[in-house]
């Protein structure tokens, strides 16, 4: 099953040719040059992983992620940054970040960190299905 | 009590010196990360090229090549900034261009500008004004006035920069905004550096605009 991925990154040269590499390896992609417009863009769209970077103007990752995890527990994001401390991998981590890359980023790492992430994604989302099938078949007096 | 260049160093150089060195390499990783897909967007392109059996298409690699030379001239740019910055503590005291130093300061903390969401208009003298002193520690007291001055306005607000003689004929560096944006306090740390230029900072009744003007 094909990854859906979306880019959230103020540096948009740098989101087009990721999200060309990562197409070419079989991930539907889509990018957004504002913590807004990816905000938006994930109210709208069905994503299984969200790549953020960290530094952006207006809003930055770490309140981006706040939100994106509020709004949608399941889904997964990877944070990207130039420059990382252990201070805000920690934080990001405790927001509930699945991982955090250094800029420039390997592909190959990237991808298998987005694969695991679909994956886990995909658990979590059968896991609360189950709840609610389990909810359901309680509650009704069927 | 006056203060000798080397006590201030020692007080603030390193905290400014570590936030424009942090913000710096921000933006050269950025260039690096650019540069860094583009070419694996080649690599990707000359791959499929060689399993397709087909020749690569030029047209495209012509843009990626346009890419990269694009993010190699703005890293150049970053870095012959950082030179100068780094370079600004070889002379206590020397002559300097007061908007070259605007513009310095401004390229070095643009991300953190940026990041606020504020612009910054700077207009150059008509002439050259010149200030005797420290490169870096004019560069930072520019900079306290920036980020004094930026603390409170809100996203998409306009701030002009502008350097000017006044009615006494002493050279002003002007920050002025539409809305209030400045307030009484804040400015302490600008102090010692100030005495360092015999200059002094004078806000305005509507708290719109501050002038750091030299020689008091």
């Amino acid at each position: 099953m094909t990854e859906k991925v979306l880019i959230i990154d103020d540096e948009q040269e740098f989101t087009q040719a990721l999200a060309e590499r990562m197409t070419n390896r079989g991930m539907t992609v889509s990018t957004s040059s504002s913590a807004i417009e990816g905000l938006q863009s994930v109210e709208e769209h069905t994503f299984d992983v969200v790549v953020l970077d960290l530094q952006m103007p207006e809003m930055d990752g770490i309140e981006t992620l706040k939100i994106l995890k509020k709004k949608n527990p399941e889904l997964q994001v990877i944070l990207l940054t130039g420059h990382a401390t252990v201070e805000k991998g920690i934080e990001a981590m405790k927001l509930g970040a699945m991982d955090l890359l250094e800029k420039p980023a390997d592909m190959t790492t990237l991808t298998e960190k987005i694969k695991k992430a679909q994956a886990k994604k995909m658990i979590l989302v059968e896991k609360k299905t189950e709840e609610r099938i389990r909810d359901i078949m309680e509650t009704r007096g069927w | 009590m006056k203060h000798t260049v080397q006590e201030i160093t020692d007080q603030y150089g390193p905290a400014y010196f570590g936030r424009m060195g942090a913000t710096i390499s921000h933006d050269i990783k950025n260039c690096l990360a650019i540069m860094n897909e583009n070419t694996g967007l080649m690599s990707d392109h000359l791959m499929m090229a060689q399993k397709n059996g087909v020749p690569p298409d030029i047209e495209r690699f012509s843009g990626i090549v346009q890419r990269i030379e694009k993010q190699i001239g703005r890293a150049d740019g970053i870095v012959k900034s950082l030179s100068t910055f780094s370079h600004s503590m070889d002379k206590p005291e020397q002559q300097i261009d007061l908007d070259e130093a605007v513009t310095l300061a401004l390229a070095l903390g643009a991300r953190i500008i940026a990041n606020k969401g504020i612009k910054v208009n700077h207009t150059g003298a008509a002439g050259k004004f010149y200030v005797n002193g420290s490169l870096f520690f004019l560069l930072s007291l520019i900079w306290s006035i920036l980020e004094n001055a930026t603390e409170t306005l809100a996203s998409g607000a306009v701030l002009n920069i502008s350097s000017m003689k006044d009615e006494k004929s002493r050279i002003c560096l002007s920050f002025q905004c539409e809305q209030p944006f400045v307030s009484d306090s804040g400015w302490q740390t600008s102090g010692l550096a100030l005495d360092l230029f015999q200059a002094e900072i004078v806000l305005d009744d509507q708290h719109t605009r501050v002038d750091l003007v030299f020689g008091k």
